[in-house]
């Protein structure tokens, strides 16, 4: 019989969505390298209502999650002065692997792994760094001390070895799904920049997250607000129907 | 006395479809570039006396939605959002069907066109618009430069009668045949987006009314069936 309780219904489940994506982000304000999650919406389909002369007015039927966007925007750069914290200041991502799998991450504290075959530079999940000829990368007793330039060139103090990290840059970050611990995979339609970007890579630093806490909790007042209204419109449906359940005593 | 509690039926089952737009613009009220509907209801003497024509008495209630086309405050989002600073639509290719959009984000897809929010085809003068790996810029006015080359302009264009236009959903419109298409000068802002225009204290103090609205009307039909009672069980009696 009614349009407005399922409408009311649907609207308190999406902003149920907006609750969960911002308690995400306020839970990670601490997290280097996390980057904002929000949720956006669209309306839902109208339907045509034929009244009894020609004319037809139409009544929408709610609203409906269209995606969770990352926001790609750079954090600050924290200084930790540690030789295997990379960070980048602008565009720019890592690659990793895990087996055959490849991810992506902006940087983060790095460690170096024993294997079988020696040391070689993990993240703190053992997913190894790759270089741009995508071997991992190996770091010898001697090699300890190494530095990173911008542009992702390794060189080590004893040794003349160089290494060339894979950096790569995507003209539509946003398409990458967020796999968790600041990794990420490729997504359908992801497009990798070709142009040179704008790289420069920090070593020694962190990104902080950028979740704004000013704005996660005004977002959040909204949701609860909006949360409200659509709960009391549920109340009112609730007494309406109510009214017409009691109109023959 | 019939007529009385069938124009009172109506109207409660009006107040309902009423409710129903005011909820659905207030689930809404969050959703970018959202238009709110209001519904409006011409009593049966008024549309009596407008179309002068009797035939139609069991039309006791002429309902009509309309969409309050009004722009949204603009705000700064994602750098590949946009939004259209006053009135106007850009068109789409959504599902092999030509739809008008008020904006959404950028995006290109796997064939290297460049697409919106939903994957719809964004529509230049001369059709989809190739973008391939290129950097893209869109200015103000809607032209695409593809490295510095131009390569398209996306048209804005505007309604010359906004009731031909019609919601679909996902913000997209339709119009309708024999809509008049019109030119825009409107700006094409690129990392802005629009809020939706539903003002949720002027919905509420509507759901209120409403609400109240349907409560009087079931107090006079059951007045209308105490009379009708009495009409029975008392004048009636032999």
């Amino acid at each position: 019989m009614n349009n407005a309780y399922y409408i009311a219904a649907n609207s308190m489940m999406s902003q149920e969505k907006v609750f969960s994506t911002i308690s995400g982000n306020i839970a990670n304000i601490n997290t280097n390298g996390y980057k904002k999650t929000s949720v956006s919406f669209s309306d839902l389909m109208y339907s045509f209502q034929q009244t009894a002369s020609s004319s037809e007015y139409s009544i929408g039927s709610g609203i409906t999650v269209n995606g969770y966007n990352k926001d790609f925007q750079y954090g600050n750069l924290k200084e930790t002065g540690s030789n295997l914290d990379i960070a980048f200041e602008k565009e720019g991502f890592l690659t990793l692997a895990d087996g055959d799998e490849r991810y992506y991450t902006r940087g983060g504290n790095f460690t170096l792994s024993a294997t079988g075959e020696g040391y070689f530079i993990s993240n703190n999940d053992g997913f190894f760094l790759l270089d741009s000829e995508g071997n991992r990368v190996q770091i010898s007793q001697e090699e300890r001390d190494f530095e990173i330039d911008s542009n992702g060139l390794m060189s080590f103090k004893n040794s003349d070895r160089i290494v060339n990290l894979a950096i790569t840059s995507f003209e539509n970050p946003e398409k990458l799904q967020p796999f968790g611990n600041n990794l990420y995979i490729a997504g359908l339609e992801l497009k990798e920049n070709t142009q040179t970007a704008d790289i420069i890579l920090r070593q020694g630093f962190v990104e902080q997250s950028n979740v704004d806490i000013a704005t996660e909790m005004t977002d959040l007042i909204q949701a609860q607000r909006l949360y409200q209204m659509n709960s009391k419109i549920l109340q009112v449906m609730d007494e309406i129907s109510g009214m017409a359940n009691r109109l023959r005593k | 006395m019939d007529i009385g509690l069938q124009q009172l039926g109506k109207s409660l089952l009006a107040t309902n479809s009423h409710l129903a737009v005011i909820s659905n613009n207030i689930a809404n009220s969050a959703t970018d570039r959202f238009k709110s509907d209001t519904l409006s209801i011409r009593s049966f003497s008024d549309y009596f006396i407008h179309e002068d024509h009797i035939s139609n008495k069991e039309n006791l209630y002429e309902i009509t939605t309309h969409t309050d086309f009004t722009s949204g405050e603009i705000y700064k989002r994602n750098s590949n959002d946009f939004a259209l600073d006053g009135n106007g639509f850009i068109a789409v290719i959504y599902n092999d069907n030509l739809c008008y959009s008020r904006g959404g984000s950028f995006n290109v897809d796997a064939d290297g066109y460049l697409v919106d929010q939903h994957g719809s085809y964004i529509l230049g003068t001369q059709g989809n618009i190739l973008v391939n790996n290129a950097n893209v810029e869109i200015s103000k006015d809607g032209t695409v430069t593809l490295d510095g080359i131009y390569a398209d302009t996306i048209e804005i264009s505007d309604f010359e009668d906004y009731r031909l236009v019609n919601k679909t959903g996902k913000d997209y419109y339709v119009a309708e045949q024999g809509a008049n298409v019109l030119q825009s000068n409107t700006n094409l802002l690129q990392g802005y987006s629009e809020k939706s225009n539903v003002s949720i204290t002027s919905e509420y103090l509507r759901m209120i009314e409403m609400s109240k609205k349907f409560e009087t009307g079931q107090a006079v039909i059951q007045i209308l069936d105490e009379i009708n009672g009495k009409a029975v069980n008392n004048i009636a009696v032999f």
